[in-house]
This record gives C-alpha cells, structure tokens and sequence, in this order.
C-alpha cells in the first residue's frame, strides 16, 4: 500500500485554517464611556458670550441663534446655571487675551464663558448630471435636465471655553461642517440649524462624554 | 392614489371589456357599490408663497380663510421643524364633507377630515369645521408633507422609499405641531394613563394596546411622546429626532432612531415615557371614577354585543334612555332601549340590517350635541342617518322601530335633533355651506330654515319645555360657551357661561329652570347644573376622564343620566349626587351689535382676485402610483413578467394607464383612459390578449416541460380590441354601464394536421373572427359584507351583449344574462343566501357559458358543464361555527358551516336540454345506456375557514336528479357523496 505523505500536512493545514475561520464569535455592541474634556460640574454657571464672526450673516442674527440653540441644547445636559452675555470682542486675537476675559464678567467665581469664532457661508453650485433620474416624477411630458443645482452650506465654529477669573482657555475646538440641498429655498437659517446639530452631537461627546457605540467580535471559547 | 371604491367598477368595467359577455366572476364575485360623483365642480385655483389652492366655492371669504390658515400653519410647521419645501404644495380644498367624498384622489369615510399623500404631496380637506379647526387641521396635514419630503425628497421621491418609520413617529409629530390637544384626545389619554393602559412598543417600533382603544394610539399617544420628548431632551431634539429617521433601513429595526437620538433603548425610553405620563397626570389620581358616585347602567359589553354609548336621550316618561351604539354582533351601529332602572337592554330598534341607510349618524365629539330625540309625546323617535349623497331625517316608532317618516335634508352633518313641544318641528344644527348653524325642519312641509344665518358656529340647539327659549353653545375663541335665546328670535341671547374652558351638551330639567350641561373648567369634563333664576352653578362630579350629556330624569328630577368615558368607552351611569355650589353667575343680554372674540390666524393675507384662475383641461400628468415590476426568468432562460403604469392630473380626473406581461400562459397589452371628471364616466381601451394552449407531452416525458416555453405553444388564441365605456351610477347601489367596441378573435394551430382535425369537428376550439360588440347592462349591489362575505341585501346584474351583424364575416348574436341574489340575515352570523343565475346565448355565432363546480352546482365538476343556454339556482343555509382559532401557524378562522342546494338546467345550441349520466347497471334492461335528465343539481354540506385571508371550503355533495322539471319533487339522489375542496368567496 503506497503511503501518501503529502496528507498529514494538508490535513494540518485545512485544521489550521478552520480554527482560523470558524472559531465562534458573537458580535456585540459595547458602549464605550468617554473622559470629559472638561469637568464641567466644577462650575455653577456657564455664561454664552457672543462669537466673533469675520462677516456678519445678513439673512439672520447668526449670534442669537447660536446662543439660542447651544442654551436648550446645554439646559438638558447642564446641570448649573445658564446666562448669555453680549461680550463686544475688539478684535479677533482678542481670544488670547487673558485679561479681556478676566474683566468680562462681574463675578467670575465659579462661571465658564462659552464662546468662539462662527463663520457661516452659503452658495449656489452647478452640477452636470449624466441623466435626470427624477424626470419621471415631472410626469411623461416635462423636458429633461441637464445641470442640477445645489445649495451649499457651511459652518466653520471655534468653539472656546474661558476661565474668567484666570483668562485661561479651558476647551478649545475647531468644527467645520457642510450641507448641500436640492431644495434652492432652503433658508439659511434652517440649514443652519442642520450643520449645528452635526456640531453639537460632536462636540456634546467631548464635553459629557456620551458613550460611543462600537461592534466587537467577542470570541466565546 | 386611488380609491377602492372607485377601483372596483373601473376594474370590473376593464373586465368587461376584455371579455365582452363571458366574464365569470369566479374570482371576486361581487360588482360592489358605487362612489357616485354627484356635482361636477368647477375648480379654480390660486397661488401663494406655498401652496397651489384648488377650490370651487365662489365665496372669497371662504378662499381667505383657507389661505389665512394654510400660510399660518407653513410658518409655524415650518419655523418647528427647520425645514421648508422645495415646491408649492397642491391643496385640494372641498367645501363640505359630502362634496369631499366625491373626490378621486382619496378613499373617504364618514369621519375623515383630510388626507395627505406622499407621493404628490397633495392635501385633500374639507372646510365643515370651525376656523381654529380648520387652522389645526391644515397643520396637521401639512405637517405629514414635511414629514415626507424630509424622509423621502420632494414630490415623485416616495416612489424610491424602502423605508417607513411608525406610524406614530407621523402622527405624533402630526399632532404636536398643531399645539392643541383636543378634549377627545385628552380623555383618551387620562383615561389609559389612570387605568394603566398606556400601549408598548412593539419590536417593529410600532405603538400597540392590549386594550381595545376607541382611535389608534399613533395619534395621541405619538402627540405625547414628542411633548415628552420637548420636555425631557429639549424642543430641538423633537425635529432633530424625526431627521434621524432619514434613511433608516428597514431591515436594522425601526426602534434605531431612539437610541442613536437619545442614547436610550427603546424599553428605556418606554419606560421614561409611562413615568412622564404617570406624572402628568398625577394630580388627577385622587379623583373619581364613575362608579364612586354613581350606578352603571350599560351597555355593559361583553355581558350583552353593545359596546359604547355614543349619544343618548331620555324617554319623556323616564323609564327608557334611547342610546346610539356598537352591535359588536353584528358589527354595525344600532339605536337601543335601556330601562333607566336597572340598565336591562329592553329592545334593539334597528336590529338586523337594512337598506333604509347606509349608517346612523353619531358624533364621537359630544359637544356637536346629542344624536337622537325623543318627542314630547314618547311616540316618535328621531335620528339623522347617511342615505344616499347627504343624510336624511329619520323618525321612527320606538315600539317596534318601524320608519314613520323620512325626511331627506340637503345640509351637511346634521346633528343635535330636538322635537318642538308640538312635535310638528324639529329645531338640529348642521353646516351649510362650510357654516354651522341651527335650522328647523317642519315635518308636514320637510321645509328646512336656517335661524341663526351667521358665522358664530352654533350647536347642539335644546328647546325648554315650555318651548319659548333654546339653550345652545357658541364657539367664542375656541371656547364653547352656552346661551340662551327665545326660540322665535336668535338674534336676541344670553350668555350663560363665561371664562376658561369648554360648556357642552345642555339638557334642561322638566320644569325648564335649570340647565345641565358639561364643562371642563376643571380639565376634565364634568358635570353641572345651571339655575336660571339664581344663577347658581352647581358641580355634581369630579371626574378623573370624562362625563357628558347629564339628563335629569322627568319622573325623579334629582337622578341624572350621563354618560361617562371610562376604560376605553363610554357607557351610561345613573347618579343622584347633590353636587356642590361652585359660584353664582349673572347672566346679561348680549345686544346685536356685540361681536364675539373670534380665532384668528397668524397670518392674515389679501386675496388677489385676478389670481384667481379657471382650472380646466388635464394641466400636467404625475405618475400615480409606483409602477409594480414583476419578472420571472425560467430555467430555459425565458423572461416573464410586466408592468404598468398610470398617469394622473393633479385631481385624479384623468388617468392614461399602460400595461403589459407575458407569462407561460399568456401575453398581454393594454392601454386605457378613464374620466372621471363627472358622474358620467366613460374609457377608452385598447388591448391585446393572446392565450397560449401547450402539448401534453410533459405528460409522457416530463423533462419536456423545462424545454417548452411559449415559443413551442401548439395552438395560441389572440383577441385584439379596442372599445369606448361609459358608466353612469343611478345612486349609490344602482348603476348602468354600456360600451361599444370591436373585436377580433383569431385562433392558430401551428401543427397543421391539428387545425385540419379541429377544424373539421362541429364546433371548433377557438372562437374565430370579428365582433363588433354592444353591450348594456344594469348593476344592483346593497349587500352588506362581514368579514366572512355577504351577509344581508340583495345583488342583481342584468346585461344585454350584442354582436352586431356588420358584414357577413362578423360573428353575430345576442346574449342575455342575469344574476339575482337576496342575503337574509337571521342574526347572530346565520344567514340564508339565494342566487339564481341565467345566461343564454342566442344566434348564428352563439358565445359558449362554462359553468359548474365551486358553489355553483357542487355535483358538477369545475367548469364542466358546456351550453349556450343555462341557468343554474343556489340556496344555502350558512352558520357560525368557531369565530377565531389561535393555531401553531397563527390565527386560522372564522369557521363556518354551510347546508346547500343547486339545481341547473341547460342546453347546447340545437341539442336537446337533457343531462346524461352512463348507468353500468344492467339490472333494468339487461344492458349499459345513458340515462337521461331533464335537471340536475346537488345537496350537501360543508365547512368554510379563513386561512391567511383566503376562504378555503370542505364540502360534501350529493348529486340529484330530475327526469323532469315539471315535477320537482321527483327527483332522486345518485351515488354518494362527494368531497368537494375548494377555495373562493362565498357569492
């Protein structure tokens, strides 16, 4: 009988491979907790100044807004006191200037000044689309498309958190975000309600350090 | 989209059409009822900043407060959820209820106030409400427009969705955003929450209740889950939510959204919500239930079928209370008698069903007034009910309910009937012309007179005894308050409740000196006496839900009937408490001159009447529906399947459709327009069928059958035609429908030595040539369905087919056909069917009928039995046996029970109308013969279950045989019986 030598180590290869592949694993959804950029609970006030904008937003009061928003936003997440203060910013370098802010509020014990850069843009851009994919829904007669518009929006937001007895920058982050609309009317002050959300779910898991969700393979033997 | 209603004689028209005289309505054999449009409205339309308003009215006022209203709601929608839409939203506007239900677009029933639709955002509405409900109504469609193009795109886009959320996650926000809860909402709400009913979630997202709730917890319960929301993560957190639903996929759950919104999973969040709600009510814990403070009288379902009380009136004797309710036996509305004493149902005046009307009218909001009334005398009892295009009067002897009078009124939503003291008028209010207001109809004259002719929206009118004043409520604000006016004069009033809060449903005593009524001062509805001398206000309850329409008994004054709102129903209590003194009012006369604080919209607007412009023509189509796509390719590689597509205006008055499939068995081609601009309608058609007949030689070598496709047919049979139909219903039950049309028939054999064989046989296999067609018919259907088929009413069909002798080629004849049934209902789901169905086919080219099997003769087999000439009759006996199964493939039933009947008679063209049966017995003459039989027919019995919707039957027949009709109690039974399993509708 001829012995064949080649099957002891094909035999160890397809085992290898199968304990490779088929070791049971559970997928899982773990939530993993976040360190807090700032130990926001230390303080019993935080107190949303104006953000410097290079160009004043002329379709809406870009600062109110934005105060507006951050406030109902933070009340539910906060668990001190929130003000707004109208802080004039004499120049844009005026945030590193420590003794600014220090003489900025009153009472600086215990408070954070929330604060930052916004700069909002919006324009009209033009695409040449290969096909009108939604011509059918013009009914069987409209003429076809060739350019698609867009609306685009964008926020660039420096957001900065200022220890007024100290002057001290406690939090500082840059977000940019941007969104393009089908829809031409699309008010500005709409879409920027839309690019604030995308900020604030980010910059929420920075200040409270909300769980991130990720998948694991969790092997079970 | 278009309604069902409208689809079934448009479909049973295209049948027709397709197969002139031979359709055999094996499938679906019912014709239905018909949606009859009966005005032709001239529809103008007008532009603003948002919305395409399509209206007919003439009156301007009216078109402003449609544009008031719908620019206030945009902006307020609009501002909440961050959002606005990229093209003006077509709003359909009708002025009444009943011109509403005519319309194309949508499948309206009695309640419905407006409709959204997310393929062409289009907002459909009527205007029989008042301005603020007007206002929250405009909000909450429109808010599902946004809800649309905010999941899906702009108008077309929903023809891509894969997804949809819950049901509540729309009509919640639907809800929130008109910033009003109603006072039915709020009692639905506090009475689940006080008897801890509040719905789960299920797995799929969806709200459900393993309590019977009286509307679907989408709304209300979805209204308080965004407020929770609001209050609990932040009103941005409300538009941020349903943004997140945005391509969700359905395949990962629904229930996703909470999570990734608010960081909770979906029983979390459950539970955060029950404890909210728990706590929003809280304070109304320590309040009374109705049994605390009074005894009940009923309808106490499950002990009797009646469940709900929807409205009711005291008999002038005070031993009997008449009340509108739910026959949950029979599935229908029904006015019964309840003893005041002990709550013992006395009598059902409306037992069974009838064709007298469609519906009793009832009103789930109380303060439209009670629904029925007794006159002075006790003899007569009074209620509106649906009948034909609007409702009509109907006054009934409350002995044996038998019609005394019926009175049709031209008036939309009558409610509140009141008898004058004499009895020879009846003071209700309704809607005229989009406006409430109170109207006395005389009942020797059926003269109907408007009293009020103004714009205060004025309800729920009740005379005082004496008959010198009327107490009624007026909308101020968006409050009802009550007031008082001599019956002769309404220009003259007194108000007599002021302030917060609502006051319904007055009553007066039987001395005329105090006034009962409901009222919410409290937020919940309680129940009140009003002293017209003293001013004294009285409150008798202090209710955690809801108590309405307290009337004092005439025979003891101290006990009052009421009825209550209490886990998930009303039912009616008897209570003698003797309530407490809450204040004194003085009342003032209110001069002429006096305005009253009205609703006005946010927005105000100038209507430009040279904007105003004729809609006619077809303007621009819309694709109407998402075109289905089937497609099937087979092992040999062959592609089956097909569409169609159809094309809307944006009414849905024209609609162009395309269709076209091909499978093994046939190919098809149709194209087709329907108008329905008016009630008469008609079509254009034109199709190609062709039937593809195959060798049986699969039988012989099956591995021949993957190797077949159409291409290998051995004979083919195509029909081509084109054909014009009209159809033009005589009421709702009755309708009359014709066409004219041409068709050519043309059978190919494509072995030769197969069509010479055929051809040389007596009758070929195929019809063959041309057929210019004219047909009429007459169609009848007041049958009334359960959710086992027909159980009450009668169906008739009568058509005339002529094939009109236009050359000598044609093929001519004349066909007649008739179709009767009559539905006796016993009670209780027993019935007695009957059907007696006709068809003869005369002339040199007569049609062939196919018949038998199924539930038309059972003896027979499908189909089997061939003539020119027949007619076949059917009597069944059909029984309840188990309502509802629970079974380890879900639930299976109702099972039911048949005992049945046939007999037949036909005959082939010049061929004597005999049956025959091979007798192998050679006992008799010594030899096999056929014997030979003027009838046949069967008896037997069966048994019917539902099984994933489809009726499946098991029957045992018998066959029976008539030598001669002339007797028909000489028949005789042959053999034994035979198993019969089938699955159909019932005719």
């Amino acid at each position: 009988m001829k012995r064949n030598r080649m099957l002891l180590p094909v035999l160890m290869a397809v085992l290898n491979v199968s304990a490779c592949v088929l070791e049971p694993s559970v997928k899982v959804k773990i939530e993993i907790p976040g360190t807090p950029a700032v130990r926001l609970d230390a303080y019993r006030e935080i107190v949303i100044a104006d953000f410097w904008q290079e160009k004043e937003s002329k379709d809406f009061d870009l600062n109110k807004a934005l105060t507006e928003y951050l406030r109902d936003e933070l009340e539910h997440q906060f668990k001190g006191k929130l003000s707004s203060q109208a802080i004039a910013w004499p120049s844009a370098e005026a945030i590193q200037d420590k003794d600014f802010w220090r003489q900025a509020l009153a009472n600086p014990e215990g408070r954070l000044i929330l604060t930052g850069k916004a700069e909002f843009n919006q324009d009209v851009r033009k695409a040449l689309l290969a096909a009108n994919r939604r011509a059918i829904d013009d009914g069987p007669f409209a003429p076809e498309k060739a350019w698609a518009e867009r609306k685009n929006f964008s926020l660039k937001l420096d957001i900065i958190l200022i220890r007024p007895d100290s002057g001290e920058i406690l939090f500082q982050k840059d977000f940019q975000e941007t969104m393009d609309y089908e829809n031409k009317r699309q008010p500005a002050e709409f879409a920027f309600n839309d690019l604030l959300q995308r900020v604030r779910l980010k910059l929420f898991r920075l200040l409270f350090s909300s769980e991130k969700i990720q998948e694991r393979y969790l092997l079970s033997k | 989209m278009m309604s069902q209603r409208r689809l079934i004689p448009i479909l049973l028209l295209a049948a027709a059409l397709a197969l002139p005289a031979l359709a055999q309505q094996y499938d679906f054999p019912y014709y239905g009822k018909n949606k009859v449009m009966y005005e032709t409205f001239a529809w103008k339309s007008y532009a603003t900043e948002h919305f395409q308003i399509f209206f007919y009215v003439d009156d301007v006022n009216v078109l402003k407060n449609v544009v008031d209203t719908a620019e206030s709601a945009y902006r307020k929608v609009s501002s909440e959820l961050k959002h606005e839409l990229a093209d003006p939203v077509p709003l359909i506007y009708y002025t009444t209820y009943t011109d509403f239900e005519q319309t194309n677009l949508f499948d309206i029933s009695e309640g419905v106030l407006g409709v959204s639709e997310p393929l062409l955002h289009r907002i459909g509405l009527h205007g029989d409400m008042a301005l603020d409900e007007l206002q929250n109504l405009i909000t909450h469609e429109l808010t599902h427009i946004f809800e649309f193009e905010i999941l899906w795109g702009s108008p077309g886009a929903a023809l891509y969705a894969v997804s949809q959320p819950p049901l509540w996650t729309f009509e919640g926000l639907s809800e929130y955003l008109t910033g009003e809860w109603s006072s039915w909402s709020t009692l639905i709400l506090r009475d689940t929450v006080m008897n801890d009913r509040i719905p789960d979630f299920s797995d799929s997202g969806e709200l459900t209740s393993r309590y019977p709730l009286p509307r679907e917890p989408a709304y209300d319960f979805g209204h308080a889950i965004y407020e929770f929301m609001e209050m609990r993560f932040g009103k941005n957190s409300v538009q941020q939510f349903f943004k997140s639903l945005k391509g969700g996929s359905p395949l990962l759950g629904r229930s996703d959204p909470l999570k990734k919104a608010f960081n909770l999973e979906p029983r979390e969040f459950a539970q955060e919500f029950k404890k909210y709600l728990r706590s929003r009510f809280k304070d109304y814990f320590g309040r009374e239930n109705p049994e605390d403070y009074s005894v009940p009288l009923g309808p106490e379902f499950p002990m009797n079928p009646y469940y709900f009380a929807f409205s009711h009136a005291v008999s002038p004797s005070g031993d009997l209370v008449a009340t509108i309710t739910f026959n949950a036996m029979d599935g229908d509305i029904d006015i019964v008698l309840l003893s005041t004493r002990d709550g013992k149902v006395v009598r059902n005046l409306t037992k069974g069903y009838t064709a007298r009307y469609e519906s009793i009218k009832y009103e789930i909001d109380p303060s439209l007034g009670k629904s029925l009334a007794w006159s002075r005398d006790g003899d007569r009892l009074a209620f509106f009910a649906r009948a034909g295009r609007k409702h009509t009067l109907f006054i009934i002897d409350p002995l044996n309910g038998a019609t005394l009078q019926k009175i049709k009124v031209s008036l939309d939503q009558p409610v509140g009937p009141d008898f004058y003291p004499d009895g020879r008028k009846i003071l209700f209010s309704a809607f005229e012309k989009g406006i409430r207001d109170i109207f006395v109809i005389d009942l020797e004259t059926e003269k109907t007179t408007n009293l009020t002719r103004n714009d205060l929206y004025e309800k729920a009118p009740v005379i005082s005894p004496d008959g010198r004043s009327v107490v009624y409520s007026v909308r101020v604000a968006a409050y009802d308050k009550l007031f008082l006016s001599p019956l002769d004069d309404f220009q003259k009033k007194k108000q007599l409740t002021f302030g917060q809060g609502n006051t319904v449903t007055p009553e007066f005593s039987a001395d005329g000196r105090t006034i009962y009524f409901s009222g919410d001062i409290k937020d919940a509805y309680n129940f009140y006496s009003l002293s017209l001398d003293s001013g004294e206000l009285r409150r008798y309850t202090d209710v955690r839900t809801g108590n309405f329409f307290p009337a004092p008994l005439p025979n003891a004054p101290r006990t009052v009937i009421f009825s209550s709102f209490n886990k998930g129903a009303f039912q009616l209590f008897k209570s003698e408490s003797p309530g407490v003194v809450e204040q004194t009012l003085t009342f003032a006369d209110i001069g002429t001159s006096d305005t009253f604080k009205k609703f006005e919209p946010i927005l105000t607007l100038e209507i430009n009447k040279d904007k105003i412009q004729a809609h006619s023509g077809m303007g621009q189509l819309f694709v109407a529906s998402r075109p289905p796509i089937d497609a099937i390719v087979s092992t040999d590689g062959s592609i089956y399947g097909g569409s169609s597509l159809a094309f809307t205006d944006i009414l849905g008055d024209h609609t162009f459709s395309i269709a076209a499939y091909q499978v093994r068995d046939f190919r098809s081609i149709f194209l087709g327009y329907i108008n329905q601009k008016r009630r008469f309608q008609w079509s254009i058609t034109a199709f190609q069928y062709t039937v593809y007949y195959y060798p049986d030689l699969y039988y012989y070598d099956p591995t021949l059958w993957s190797n077949m496709n159409y291409q290998d047919a051995l004979a083919t049979q195509k029909i081509t035609g084109a054909s014009v139909s009209a159809y033009y219903p005589l009421s709702r039950y009755v309708r009359a429908e014709g066409s004219f049309g041409f068709f050519h028939y043309e059978g190919d054999f494509y072995d030769p030595y197969s069509l010479g064989t055929m051809a040389s046989m007596a009758s070929g296999y195929f019809l063959n040539g041309d057929i210019l067609s004219a047909s009429v018919s007459v169609t009848g259907e007041t049958t009334r369905f359960k959710q086992y088929g027909p159980a009450a009413g009668n169906t008739f069909r009568l058509a005339l087919d002529l094939a009109l002798p236009a050359a000598e080629k044609f093929l001519h004849n004349t066909t007649l056909e008739a179709d009767l049934r009559q539905y006796i209902y016993i009670g209780s789901d027993f019935l007695a069917a009957f059907r007696l169905r006709g068809f003869a086919s005369l002339g040199r080219d007569p049609y062939l009928g196919y018949y038998g099997g199924n539930n038309q003769v059972r003896s027979a087999n499908f189909y089997s039995l061939l003539a020119t000439k027949y007619w076949y009759a059917n009597a069944e006996f059909r029984l309840p046996l188990i309502n509802a199964a629970s079974t380890i493939i879900g639930p299976v039933g109702p099972f039911r029970g048949v005992l049945f009947f046939d007999v037949t008679q036909s005959q082939f063209r010049d061929y004597p109308a005999k049956f025959y049966r091979y007798d192998p017995d050679f006992s008799t003459s010594g030899f096999p013969f056929y014997r030979e039989f003027s009838a046949i027919g069967s008896f037997g019995y069966g048994i019917e279950f539902f099984i994933f919707g489809l009726p499946v039957h098991v029957e045992f027949a018998k066959r029976l045989e008539w030598p001669s009709l002339s007797n028909p109690f000489g028949f005789s039974a042959s053999g034994g019986f035979i198993t019969n399993f089938w699955i159909g509708y019932d005719f």
